[in-house]
C-alpha cells in the first residue's frame, strides 16, 4: 500500500515538472523575427516572401494596411522577438519608435539615413553607387547631372560624391526641396555642361510631373539619361539600372541574421543590379553600348 | 510472287510496313501540332502587334490630347487625332469626355464587309503617374488624378486575317512537304535499318527448310551481327544434334536388327530344340518298340532256358554223383551249375530293367496321364527318380545324397508326374554343378504348420544369376540352349506343381550353389 502511495506522488512530481517545462519553453514558440508588411503591394509581398523563406528563424507577418491602429512597440515588448523587419516606408515608420530590438527595414524610398537610430539597418532601393559611377565609366560619361533631396536621398549622393572623385568622375548634384524647383535646376544643369542625367528614386525630384521635364530637357540637349528602371527607355533614356528584388532579399535576410547575433551593420545599398539599354537611342546619341565584359561584375547584362 | 506478301505474310502486317506507318503517323501528328501551334502562335502576335501599334497611338494621342482634351477644344483635338491618322490598319478614333461624349473622331479605312475589328481603350488623365518611384520600385497602384475623358481606337484586323490565310496556306503547304520528305526518308532509313532483320529472317527461313549452313549478312559491330552469330550457332547445333540423332538412330536399329537376329537364333534354336524333342519322343517310341520286342524275346527264351536247366538239373546231378565232376562248356559242372543260374538270374534283371527302361522313357516323352493316387509317397518318387537318372547314367560322377525320413506323409498327385519334377530338378542341379562332380542333396521334409510336404533339391554348382532369377520359370527360358537345353524343364515342372496344388521356388547365390524346393499339399485329412 505505501509503495502504491510513493509511486503516485512520484507520478504527480513528474507531471508537474513537465508541465513546468513546457510553460517555461512557451516563449520560445513564439516567433523569433517579426516583419512588418506596409501594404499589400505585389512588390512588397514579393519581398515579405524572400525574407519568410530565407531568414532562417521562425517569422510571424503583418501587414499593417490591415490594421486600423496597430501599437509595433506593445507588439513588440510582448512577443519579445529577436529581430524586426520593416517592409516599405510605412512599416518603417511604425517600427522606428522600436528602439531594444533589432531593426532592418527594406524597400522604404523616402528614408534619411541620418535620422536612423542604432538598432536600425536595412537595404536601400537604390544600386550602390559605384556600380552606376563605373557603368558611367563604361559609357565615358564624365560629367553626371543628378537632382536630389537630401532629406531623401542625402546619404547616398553623398557616397556617390566620395566614390566619383577616385574614379575621375565628376558628379553634378543639385538638390531641390519640392518639384517645382526642378525645371529651374534643370536650367541650372543646362549651363553646368553635363554629359548625363541621372535619374534617382527621389520621390521630390522625380514626380509625374517632372518625369516628362526630365526627359523633354534631355532630348532636347541630346543628353542621355540614365534611370533606375526599363520603364524609362521607353521615354527615351539611354541605361537603366534595376536591382535584384532577390539580391536585395537575400541582403536582408544577412542583415536580420547578424542583428540576431547584436550586430547592427546600418544602411546597404543593393549589392548587384540588372543593366538594360536602348540601342536607338545609344545609336542617336553616337554612344556605344559597352560589352558585357567591360560592365561592372555587380551588373549583369539584360540586353 | 505476290508483292502484297513478302515472306509469306501480308504486306501491311510486316515489321516494316507498321513500323513506317507508326512513324508517318508520328511525323503527321507533330508537323500537324508545330504547325497549328505555329499559325495560332503567328495570329496571336499578329494581334498583339496590332494592340501595341494602337496603343502606341494611343500614347502618343494622349500626351497631344491631354490640354486640348481637359479643354473639351473640338478642334484642337481633331488636329491631335489628325496627326495620328496615318495608320493603315487604323479605322476609328474617337475622344470621349469623361461623361461619355464624343469631342472628336476620325475616320480611317473602311472597313470590308464582314471584316473584324478590335477596339482599345485607355483613360486621359491630368498626371501620368506610371513613372514614379512608388509605382516603378515599390509596385504601388499609380495614383489616379481626375479622368478627363478616354479615347477608343478601333483597329481592323482584316489584314491580320488575310496574313493568318495565307500562312496557314502556307504553313500547310510546307508542313506536307515536310512530312512527305520525312516519310520519305523515314521509309528510306527504316528499310536500310530493318535490312538486316529481313537478311535474318530469310536465313531463319533456310534453317527451316533444313539448310543448316545459312549464309547471312550482317553489318559488322552491331547487334545484328550478335544475332546472326547466335543463329549460326543455333543452326550448327542442330546439325550436330542431327548426326547425333542419325548416328543414334543407326546405332538404335543396328542393335535392334542384332537383337531380332539373337531373338530369331534363339527362337529357332528353341523351335528346333522342341521339334528335336518331338522327333526324339517319336524315335524313343518307335526305339521303345524296336528294344521291347527283341528285349521280350530275351525274356522269354531266358524264361525258357531257366526251366531247361532246372528240368536239367537232376539228371545232371545223377550223372555228377554217378561218374563225377565234368566238364561242361570248359567249366566244372560243380561251378557251371550255380553260374548258369547266375547267368539266368542276370538276364531276366537286366531284360527287366531295359523294360523298365524303355517303359519310363516311353512314357516320359509321351506324357502319360495316369490315374492320380490319393497317397503317393514323396520319397518313393524321389528314389524312382534318382534310379532313372542312375540308369541313365546322368550321374556322372556327382554323388547323389538322400534324406527321406519314414514319417512323411502321403500326397495327392500322379507318382509319374512327381517323378518327372524331380528327375528335371535334380538333372538340373547335375548340370550346374562345375565339370559334373559334387554333390547333390535330395530331401524330404513335412512341415506340420502348413501341412506341406516339402521336397528341396540342392546342389554345390555355380547358381543362377540374379538377373535370370524372375525368369526360371518362364517357358523356353534357358541357360544352356547352346548345350541343347529346351528351356521347357521347370515351365513344365511348374506346371505340374501347380497341378498338383503346390508351389515350386528357388533360391541361389552364385558361385555357391541352388536349392529347389517343392512344396505339396499332404492328403490326409486334418
Amino acid at each position: 500500500m505505501d509503495r502504491g502511495r510513493s509511486e503516485v506522488q512520484i507520478l504527480r512530481y513528474l507531471i508537474l515538472a513537465i508541465t513546468t517545462l513546457l510553460v517555461a519553453a512557451l516563449p520560445a514558440f513564439a516567433a523569433e523575427v517579426i516583419i512588418l508588411q506596409g501594404s499589400s503591394s505585389r512588390n512588397m509581398e514579393q519581398m515579405t516572401r524572400l525574407v519568410q523563406n530565407n531568414c532562417g528563424a521562425s517569422n510571424r507577418t503583418l501587414v499593417l494596411s490591415d490594421y486600423a491602429e496597430l501599437d509595433v512597440e506593445r507588439m513588440v515588448r510582448e512577443e519579445q522577438p529577436a529581430v524586426v523587419v520593416a517592409i516599405g516606408d510605412q512599416a518603417l515608420a511604425a517600427a522606428k519608435k522600436v528602439r531594444r530590438v533589432p531593426l532592418v527595414y527594406g524597400m522604404a524610398l523616402n528614408t534619411d539615413e541620418n535620422t536612423l537610430t542604432g538598432n536600425i539597418s536595412g537595404v536601400s532601393m537604390i544600386v550602390s553607387p559605384r556600380s552606376y559611377l563605373q557603368l558611367f565609366a563604361a559609357l565615358k560619361l564624365r560629367r553626371i547631372g543628378v537632382i536630389h533631396d537630401k532629406n531623401r536621398t542625402g546619404a547616398y549622393m553623398r557616397r556617390a560624391v566620395s566614390v566619383a572623385a577616385a574614379m575621375g568622375i565628376e558628379l553634378v548634384p543639385l538638390q531641390v526641396r519640392s518639384p517645382k524647383e526642378v525645371p529651374q535646376r534643370l536650367t541650372e544643369l543646362n549651363k553646368r555642361k553635363v554629359d548625363a542625367l541621372w535619374l534617382l528614386p527621389d520621390s521630390t525630384a522625380v514626380t509625374p510631373e517632372t518625369v516628362d521635364a526630365y526627359f523633354t530637357f534631355a532630348h532636347r540637349n541630346s543628353l542621355p539619361v540614365i534611370g533606375y528602371s526599363a520603364a524609362y527607355l521607353t521615354k527615351g533614356a539611354l541605361a537603366a539600372v534595376e536591382l535584384i528584388r532577390q539580391d536585395v532579399g537575400r541582403q536582408l535576410c544577412d542583415k536580420v541574421r547578424t542583428s540576431k547575433s547584436g550586430v547592427t551593420s546600418g544602411t546597404s545599398d543593393a549589392a548587384t543590379g540588372k543593366v538594360f539599354f536602348n540601342d536607338a537611342v545609344a545609336e542617336k546619341l553616337g554612344i556605344k553600348v559597352p560589352l558585357m565584359s567591360i560592365l561592372p561584375p555587380t551588373l549583369s547584362f539584360n540586353g | 510472287m505476290n508483292p502484297l506478301f513478302l515472306s509469306g505474310i501480308k504486306f501491311w502486317k510486316t515489321l516494316r510496313f507498321r513500323l513506317l506507318l507508326f512513324f508517318t503517323i508520328l511525323s503527321a501528328i507533330i508537323t500537324f501540332s508545330f504547325t497549328a501551334y505555329y499559325v495560332v502562335h503567328q495570329k496571336k502576335t499578329s494581334l498583339n502587334r496590332l494592340q501595341q501599334d494602337a496603343k502606341l497611338i494611343l500614347s502618343a494621342l494622349k500626351t497631344t490630347v491631354r490640354l486640348p482634351l481637359y479643354a473639351e477644344y473640338r478642334e484642337g483635338i481633331a488636329s491631335c487625332i489628325a496627326e495620328v491618322m496615318d495608320n493603315n490598319a487604323l479605322v476609328a478614333i474617337k475622344v470621349y469626355n469623361p461623361h461619355g461624349a464624343v469631342l472628336g473622331e476620325g475616320h480611317g479605312k473602311s472597313l470590308t464587309k464582314g471584316g473584324k475589328t478590335i477596339t482599345v481603350r485607355e483613360d486621359v488623365f491630368i498626371h501620368d503617374y506610371n513613372y514614379t518611384p512608388e509605382s516603378l520600385l515599390l509596385g504601388e497602384d499609380p495614383k489616379r488624378t481626375k479622368r478627363i475623358g478616354y479615347i477608343d481606337i478601333t483597329m481592323d484586323t482584316t489584314a491580320v486575317a488575310g496574313q493568318m490565310r495565307s500562312l496557314y496556306q502556307a504553313a500547310m503547304l510546307i508542313g506536307f512537304i515536310f512530312w512527305l520528305s520525312t516519310s520519305i526518308i523515314g521509309f528510306l532509313l527504316l528499310r536500310h535499318i530493318t535490312e538486316p532483320f529481313q537478311k535474318l529472317l530469310a536465313g531463319i527461313k533456310e534453317i527451316e527448310k533444313g539448310n543448316l549452313e545459312p549464309d547471312i549478312r550482317f553489318s559488322p559491330g552491331d547487334e545484328t551481327e550478335q544475332a546472326v552469330n547466335a543463329v549460326k550457332d543455333l543452326a550448327a547445333s542442330l546439325r550436330e544434334r542431327e548426326e547425333e540423332n542419325r548416328r543414334l538412330n543407326d546405332d538404335l536399329i543396328r542393335s535392334m536388327r542384332l537383337e531380332v537376329r539373337e531373338e530369331k537364333k534363339k527362337m529357332m534354336a528353341k523351335l528346333i530344340n522342341t521339334n528335336r524333342m518331338t522327333s526324339l519322343g517319336l524315335l524313343v517310341s518307335s526305339m521303345a518298340h524296336e528294344i521291347n520286342n527283341p528285349n521280350g524275346s530275351i525274356r522269354f527264351s531266358n524264361e525258357y532256358v531257366a526251366k531247361m536247366w532246372g528240368a536239367a538239373l537232376p539228371l545232371l546231378d545223377k550223372t555228377q554223383s554217378r561218374e563225377g565232376d565234368f566238364l561242361l562248356c570248359g567249366l566244372p559242372y560243380s561251378e557251371a551249375r550255380h553260374e548258369v543260374l547266375t547267368a539266368c538270374d542276370n538276364i531276366e534283371r537286366c531284360t527287366a530293367r531295359i523294360e523298365h527302361v524303355i517303359k519310363d522313357l516311353r512314357s516320359y516323352s509321351l506324357g502319360e496321364r495316369l490315374n492320380p493316387d490319393p497317397s503317393v509317397h514323396i520319397n518313393a518318387v524321389a528314389e524312382s527318380a534318382i534310379s532313372v537318372l542312375r540308369a541313365h547314367g546322368r550321374e556322372n560322377e556327382m554323388q547323389i545324397l538322400t534324406d527321406f525320413p519314414d514319417s512323411i506323409p502321403p500326397v495327392h498327385g500322379n507318382a509319374k508326374q512327381l517323378e518327372q519334377v524331380l528327375l528335371n530338378l535334380i538333372m538340373n542341379a547335375t548340370q550346374a554343378s562345375s565339370e559334373r562332380k559334387g554333390t547333390i542333396n535330395v530331401a524330404t521334409r513335412y512341415d506340420a504348420t502348413s501341412r506341406q510336404v516339402i521336397v528341396e533339391v540342392t546342389d554345390e554348382g555355380k547358381g543362377i544369376d540374379p538377373d535370370d532369377m524372375p525368369r526360371l520359370f518362364d517357358p523356353f527360358f534357358s541357360t544352356r540352349i547352346d548345350e541343347g537345353g529346351s528351356g521347357l524343364g521347370l515351365y513344365i515342372s511348374k506346371y505340374i506343381v501347380d497341378e498338383h496344388g503346390g508351389t515350386i521356388s528357388a533360391e541361389s547365390t552364385v558361385g555357391k550353389g541352388s536349392t529347389f524346393r517343392v512344396a505339396l499339399p499332404c492328403s490326409l485329412p486334418a
